[in-house]
């Protein structure tokens, strides 16, 4: 998963940037306006997180025109103006959550967590796919309901593909959305954790997870679990 | 031009001026009118007597007698009482002794018709002449048309006219500027109560003052009543502010010295530290919101409560997406009270994001309006309040840094903002199984 943080306080942004990081995100972070925006226009993002007082452009108005601009990726308010009617004018402005200063980062990760599933249409933290099932908040995987042990940097290509269950991702889409913009990007390396996903998932190629569509990319290939516990 | 009494002498000035001009002219039309006249029946007099006093003689001499004159003037040389007889040639025949030159000639007119004029003459000077034309039966022979022409200098009465509208516009005129003088004067003593208002005013800024005085004329009442609030107000709110901020100081500075002492004494878990934070937060958050309540409202536009309750309802869908809550929302679009949107919002935002947070997955939000309240329901299928407890939950005086963990202020604070628009926030059970809030606020006008 990608996020961007536009935050201008140095310490509270890395922080976050660090928080996120040990959580397998990509980060893009800026800590202005105009490098907020320009990163928010240009870089495949999955969610944003946006302080609304910021040096040189507003936040309110980097939402707006994010949003104008047909960006659909969440995006999460931070702010010190805890009046309701900042929260509603944020909202209403595009955003799809809010959370006021001070946080915990634990509180931070849940609210992202949940914005990121709502994007696939989860409604709880739980991806369950029958026989496969996703515990976001701890990270971890079962099949058949044994835990299955899986690398961070495995767990990320594995949730990236379940929140996008159906769609087709390209290898090049996969990277950006995994790793930061300065890192060597391979996709021989991506096909080598693809490979070892299958297998752990899968040893007996029964489930059949991901399926790879040549020369297209890959495809979270299970079906939602018929009953929803939420 | 922004001066109440610059407007008012600048429209006195030009309806005097209007008037005045208007009664001139007319008075001098009416005096003109009246005097020609009178001159035309003088004249016409003398006319007759003339006719009656005329004999022309076969050869066409006119024999009048001295003492037969209509005007014993006519017989004095210049005495500007002039009169002649002019035959059918126009050519004078006879002449008053008066006339020393001809008088103008103006041969058209009919047999019996009267001709009156104001004539100037380079001899005579200004002139009014009446002319009349006779036919004189001659001896045996035919009849003679002959003009008669009286004539009576106008120099004095012009003189005299001249004199009559000189006065005239002197009077209009002192007129005009005595009332000018004595309208600055009335509006001297009716502006004084304004004129002092803002001297008041001054004072108050100078602190020689606490607040306006009572009595005062009706018209200004309603003013200085809204100045006295608002002075009140202001003054009241300073002193919340600075109270605010003495609390905000004392109860910041407990926590700030555990953590300071920490530094020297580090706490055995990370615990100690998130702890004091928190209560840090919660103190910072409840005197924010605090500062803002507990002045009376002045002067608020009506709102329609509806579309901000549209609004927070958005909201609290957006965030409490993943809790499937189903709102239902009856108020008639058209209920609307004196309330601020910033506080109607931070109402409905403590109230409902409450029932959010408590597990409610069902939301109604209803009004009604009477003569006296507009009242606002917000029910829930929550768990409810606690029994015996919504006193404590309402109570405003507790200090955040005395309040217990999870003891939310949104409730104290939604009922003083309530309250500073004289309305009142009660806690009920709801028919829907959870917690009713009900808002009454006093019905707009």
């Amino acid at each position: 998963m990608r996020a961007l943080i536009i935050e201008d306080e140095d310490t509270l942004r890395n922080q976050i940037v660090e928080a996120l990081q040990s959580e397998g995100f990509a980060i893009d972070a800026a800590a202005d306006g105009v490098e907020g925006l320009y990163l928010a226009r240009e870089m495949p993002i999955d969610v944003a997180i946006v302080d609304l007082g910021l040096p040189e452009i507003d936040g309110m108005e980097i939402i707006k025109t994010v949003r104008d601009e047909g960006h659909l990726y969440p995006i999460l308010i931070l702010t010190a103006r805890d009046r309701w009617q900042d929260r509603v004018e944020g909202l209403e402005a595009g955003a799809d959550d809010y959370l006021g200063k001070p946080f915990h980062l634990e509180e931070l990760l849940a609210r992202l967590r949940a914005l990121l599933r709502r994007v696939g249409g989860w409604a709880q933290s739980q991806l369950d796919f029958g026989q496969m099932r996703i515990e976001t908040r701890e990270q971890q995987v079962f099949v058949c309901d044994a835990e299955i042990s899986l690398t961070a940097y495995e767990y990320k290509v594995l949730e990236y593909l379940a929140l996008h269950a159906g769609e087709v991702i390209s290898k090049p889409t996969l990277l950006d959305h995994l790793y930061e913009e300065d890192t060597e990007r391979d996709t021989n390396v991506l096909e080598v954790f693809v490979r070892r996903l299958r297998r752990k998932l899968d040893p007996d190629s029964t489930l059949n997870p991901i399926e790879t569509l040549r020369g297209r990319g890959y495809r979270f290939a299970l079906e939602r679990a018929a009953t929803d516990p939420a | 031009m922004n001066s109440i009494a610059v407007r008012l002498l600048l429209a006195a000035s030009i309806v005097l001026a209007l008037f005045i001009s208007i009664t001139i002219y007319t008075i001098q039309s009416a005096v003109d009118i009246r005097s020609e006249q009178a001159q035309f029946t003088r004249l016409q007099g003398q006319m007759y007597a003339l006719l009656g006093a005329v004999d022309i003689d076969a050869d066409g001499t006119v024999n009048v007698a001295v003492e037969d004159l209509p005007n014993p003037l006519m017989a004095q040389p210049m005495s500007g009482e002039y009169a002649e007889i002019r035959d059918n040639q126009a050519q004078k025949s006879w002449s008053t002794p008066s006339l020393a030159a001809e008088l103008p000639n103006d041969p058209e007119g009919a047999i019996g018709e009267w001709r009156y004029s104001n004539e100037e003459t380079p001899e005579l000077g200004p002139l009014f002449v009446v002319r009349f034309a006779v036919e004189w039966q001659m001896n045996d022979g035919p009849a003679m048309p002959y003009q008669y022409v009286i004539a009576s200098s106008s120099a004095e009465f012009i003189q005299r006219r001249d004199q009559f509208n000189r006065n005239i516009w002197l009077a209009m005129l002192s007129m005009g500027g005595l009332m000018l003088m004595l309208m600055t004067l009335i509006l001297a003593w009716g502006l004084r109560p304004l004129r002092k208002l803002s001297s008041q005013l001054r004072e108050i800024e100078a602190g020689e003052r606490e607040s306006l005085p009572t009595r005062l004329p009706v018209e200004l009442r309603p003013l200085t009543g809204s100045i006295n609030t608002l002075i009140a107000t202001e003054r009241n709110r300073r002193k919340r502010y600075r109270n605010t901020l003495d609390d905000l100081a004392h109860s910041l500075k407990t926590p700030l010295s555990v953590l300071r002492n920490m530094s020297v004494s580090p706490p055995d878990s990370d615990d100690e530290i998130s702890g004091q934070t928190e209560r840090m937060n919660e103190i910072v958050s409840y005197h924010i919101k605090r500062a803002d309540a507990g002045s009376k409202r002045l002067l608020t536009p009506p709102l329609p409560l509806s579309a901000s309750i549209e609004r927070m309802i958005s909201t609290m869908q957006k965030v409490y997406a993943d809790q499937a809550i189903t709102f239902e929302l009856q108020v008639d679009p058209e209920i609307s009270a004196r309330i601020d949107a910033a506080d109607w919002l931070e109402i409905l935002g403590n109230l409902l994001d409450n029932a959010c947070k408590y597990g409610a997955t069902r939301i109604a939000v209803s009004a009604d309006t009477s003569d006296e309240f507009t009242s606002v329901l917000i029910d829930d299928d929550g768990p409810g309040f606690p029994p015996n407890a919504t006193e404590k939950l309402l109570d405003r005086g507790a200090r955040a840094d005395t309040r217990k963990e999870g003891q939310g202020i949104g409730l104290a604070v939604s009922r003083e903002l309530i309250e500073n628009y004289g309305g009142a926030l009660a806690l009920h059970q709801s028919p829907m199984g959870g917690a009713r809030i009900r808002i009454d606020l006093p019905t707009w006008q």
